[in-house]
């Protein structure tokens, strides 16, 4: 059984950068923060002042039906918007593809209520001795809640919308791995093209958990970053003052297509996918000097899937959440591939651009990795003024540099100890 | 590269007849319902006030072997359960399989609201007038009300989380959450690893419970769920005239999937083998089906493909079976356009008619059951099969097993929101 080669041939990203991928990476390459004040949230009880909103989404200009509009929260608008920027880029939108070989992979988690769409319901149940009751919820609360409103919180729904809205009937599939969630996306529909069973994929992920449920979660959690000044610094992962997430809200799709189907079409090509790994935390041996993380085997494992060795490895774009923790594991797995010779490796990190997009992290991370693989271009960390010294890695401060760029790898690592690697591989035009 | 067979080597079960496979199993020959009034919590006033919940599960011994399980969501205890089940049937232990090729790629649901704290929150954060919330004092009451530990758990990555913690899993791993469809897709999905030579044992399967306030409502307020609340045991009646919509229930099924050769050596005994897995999207509307039924009929000839089988070679579907008007008509079409002539003859059960509908969880215990109908060559029947529908005229199995012997048989999951599964499995008789 021969292996399908597979490539990248658009993109679509919504975040707090812009709309479309340009933006997203104009940011990257000048090391551009997104991240603002978020005045509306007025959530003065957390921690949380600053996030990279999306301010000017308006999602009547991706979605023209408004009745499954009102079935659509933010996920799935950022979802469907992100879908059509990336068919868009691949220049198949409105053509004919056939509908039977296209399909869809994204990474979400559990949507978030609108607390004031359901808060009615959960008001009108409130007793006379100023209880909530379960009886009166039952009989009076259910009544004030919108009849759909349950379609709107269903993990599943931004893939199936994507899918509605631009007729892929191929396979569907969402999967839910926290912060590695969309990587595992894309890694999964690699796979699905590899052997065979569609040739173009939309894959990547979407989130937003800049509501207060989201918040409290992240505040109860104890992840969030307490820092405070100017906004758009304050998100500094791998940088000494790195003190935890600034959340972020955004949506990033890619096309994935069967190298034979991009040829036949005549396709732009960005970039090879070549690579995919997972893993899991639990259960390595911290004294193993091979896999004494699970961070490492993802990335080796990417790496043999890629039939390549880690000096072959040109640009790490890391996952780099800001929790103190997490950088210096993901530091230390990276570091004993080279064990300090890092030879021309370069490693960036993303987060601080859009925020963290938490399940839709590698959707649009994936970007920008390809992009650096195909305009060889590294962008830097922003925000890295003083690298911490328990993550010494080759990280790109400042400027963006360019160089000589073959492989890109991308981790992606989940809160619940799920670990995701892919690498990309630059294709000659 | 020669081509890597999947087989079965271990199977567990925490349902609504049993929280193990064989007092499951024997319950689904019997035509046993496991339905009844939902007691999680006071749904009397709910419109659907039944549900198949799990029974006498002891959650205290989980939690004393595992401290660090006290905040676990109820449906991650089932899955520990059933996988505790289904590693030891297959015969695992640390050091029988190399734990790095050991993967898994479940289907676990995640868990609601921690409905008591979110209401407690929820009260005191509303604001001075109206309906509308005061965000910044929910997130402030949040932390005098909520758990945090509950709320991770709560997501839908750590059932999988304590999975590889507990069982010692270092291969690749996933979860995918596709509603009904979820636990099919991650059988599949598993199937397509080994196959790849990613890992050579697989834990998958899945596990869910959606038995909990907002669950139910908002399955109700789409006009879903059975509102037989009188006569719950007989509430879930697939492919019958008087069905009124799907029952709620909860549990989970685990699979051990294993390259052929692997199971070989180590003298594994084998259940059957995955020979076909079809993914599609029906890309029509939310909550209807294609009325032409084209993604699930593509799902059931793309499995049938793969697995090399003809319509002719089937001896049982296992089907989606919901006991809503519109699955079960359209299940119905799709049956009769894959299977052509053959339709007639083909005999299609739901066993949710007697355990109700475990949502992510239902596609694991529903493969179980195809493998064990091979095993026993026994067919589950559809139980409350009274009054047939004129339109639905295939042989559902109505009321009792039935015997027969089982070679190849079909797994159907079709997921809210247009998304199916067909597995394709087959008895390996030793080549």
């Amino acid at each position: 059984m021969t292996r399908r080669r597979v490539v990248v041939t658009g993109f679509g990203v919504m975040s707090a950068c812009g709309k479309g991928w340009s933006p997203y990476w104009n940011a990257a390459v000048h090391g551009q923060s997104a991240i603002r004040e978020v005045e509306h949230l007025k959530l003065n009880g957390s921690s949380l002042k600053y996030a990279g909103f999306i301010a000017d989404f308006d999602p009547k200009q991706f979605v023209t039906n408004r009745k499954s509009l009102k079935v659509m929260s933010r996920e799935i608008q950022l979802a469907v918007a992100a879908g059509k920027l990336a068919l868009e880029d691949a220049k198949l939108l409105d053509t004919a593809y056939d509908q039977s070989r296209i399909g869809v992979v994204l990474g979400t988690g559990v949507i978030n209520n609108d607390l004031d769409e359901i808060g009615a319901g959960f008001k009108s149940a409130i007793d006379g001795s100023g209880r909530f009751s379960m009886a009166q919820f039952g009989q009076d609360g259910v009544r004030s809640l919108y009849p759909l409103w349950f379609l709107k919180y269903l993990p599943n729904m931004p893939a199936c919308h994507v899918s509605i809205a631009y007729h892929l009937r191929g396979p569907s599939n969402t999967i839910t791995t926290s912060s590695a969630a969309s990587a595992q996306a894309i890694g999964e529909a690699y796979r699905v093209i590899e052997r065979g069973d569609a040739d173009i994929m939309l894959a990547g992920g979407t989130d937003s958990k800049l509501n207060a449920m989201g918040i409290s979660r992240f505040n109860l959690l104890g992840l969030l970053s307490t820092r405070t000044g100017a906004p758009e610094t304050i998100y500094s992962p791998f940088d000494e003052k790195h003190d935890g997430i600034v959340l972020g809200e955004g949506a990033g799709i890619m096309v994935l297509e069967s190298l034979e189907n991009a040829k036949r079409r005549g396709a732009m090509i960005y970039a090879e996918i070549t690579g995919y790994g997972s893993s899991s935390d639990f259960n390595f041996d911290p004294r193993d000097e091979d896999d004494f993380t699970g961070k490492r085997v993802a990335m080796k494992r990417a790496l043999e899937d890629s039939g390549i060795e880690h000096h072959d490895v040109d640009v790490i774009v890391a996952n780099g959440s800001g929790v103190p923790q997490a950088d210096i594991q993901e530091a230390l797995a990276i570091h004993s591939f080279y064990m300090g010779s890092f030879g021309k490796l370069n490693v960036t990190a993303l987060k601080p651009l859009t925020g963290n997009l938490v399940y839709a992290s590698g959707g649009v991370e994936a970007v920008i990795a390809v992009l650096i693989a195909n305009k060889k271009t590294i962008p830097p960390v922003a925000n890295l003024s003083k690298p911490y010294p328990a993550c010494p890695l080759p990280l790109v401060k400042g400027k963006a540099r360019s160089a000589e760029v073959q492989f890109v790898m991308l981790n992606n690592f989940g809160l619940g100890g799920q670990n995701a690697s892919l690498v990309f591989k630059h294709v000659k035009t | 590269m020669s081509k890597r067979r999947v087989v079965v080597t271990g199977v567990g079960a925490v349902t609504p007849l049993g929280n193990n496979v064989r007092d499951t199993w024997l319950r689904v020959t019997q035509g046993k319902s496991g339905v009844g009034p939902i007691t999680l919590f006071d749904a009397s006033t709910f419109a659907t006030r039944i549900a198949g919940e799990v029974k006498g599960f002891n959650f205290e011994r989980w939690i004393e072997r595992n401290p660090p399980l006290a905040s676990a969501a109820r449906s991650t205890f089932f899955a520990l359960h059933a996988a505790a089940e289904a590693y030891k049937d297959a015969m695992l232990k640390p050091f029988t399989v190399d734990s790095r090729r050991f993967g898994i790629y479940f289907g676990g649901g995640d868990s609601g609201i921690d409905f008591d704290p979110f209401v407690k929150t929820l009260m005191a954060s509303f604001a001075a007038s109206g309906d509308l919330v005061d965000k910044g004092e929910y997130v402030h009451q949040s932390l005098r009300h909520m758990n945090a530990l509950r709320e991770l758990e709560s997501q839908p990555f750590m059932t999988v989380t304590h999975l590889t913690r507990l069982f010692d899993i270092r291969g690749p791993v996933s979860n995918c959450l596709t509603a009904c469809a979820a636990s099919s897709q991650a059988i599949g999905e598993a199937y397509e690893w080994i196959k790849r030579g990613d890992a050579d044992v697989m834990m998958t399967g899945g596990s869910h419970s959606m038995i909990y306030p907002l669950g139910v409502v908002g399955f109700s307020l789409l006009t879903a769920l059975s509102t037989r609340n009188d006569e719950p045991q007989r509430a879930s009646r697939p492919f019958e005239k008087k069905r009124d919509g799907f029952v709620i229930a909860e549990g989970a099924g685990v699979l051990i999937l294993e390259e052929l050769s692997h199971a070989q050596k180590r003298k594994a005994h084998i259940y059957g083998e995955v020979v076909g897995y079809g993914s599609t999207a029906d890309s029509y509307r939310l909550t209807d089906m294609d009325p032409e039924a084209r993604g699930a009929s593509e799902a059931m000839r793309i499995a049938m493909t793969k697995a090399g089988i003809e319509p002719a070679d089937v001896d049982y579907i296992n089907a989606h079976g919901t006991s809503t008007g519109v699955n079960d008509s359209l299940e119905t079409v799709v049956i009769k356009k894959v299977m052509g002539e053959y339709a007639p003859k083909v005999p299609v059960s739901s066993t949710k008619s007697m355990l109700g509908h475990m949502i992510a969880a239902a596609g694991g215990v529903e493969a179980i059951f195809c493998l064990l109908a091979m095993r026993d060559s026994i067919i589950p029947a559809t139980i409350n099969y009274e009054e047939p529908d004129p339109e639905l005229d295939l042989d559902y199995v109505p009321n009792t097993a039935r015997r027969a012997s089982v070679n190849v048989a079909l797994s159907n999951s079709f997921g809210f929101g247009g998304q199916n599964i067909c597995l394709a499995l087959r008895k390996y008789n030793g080549q």
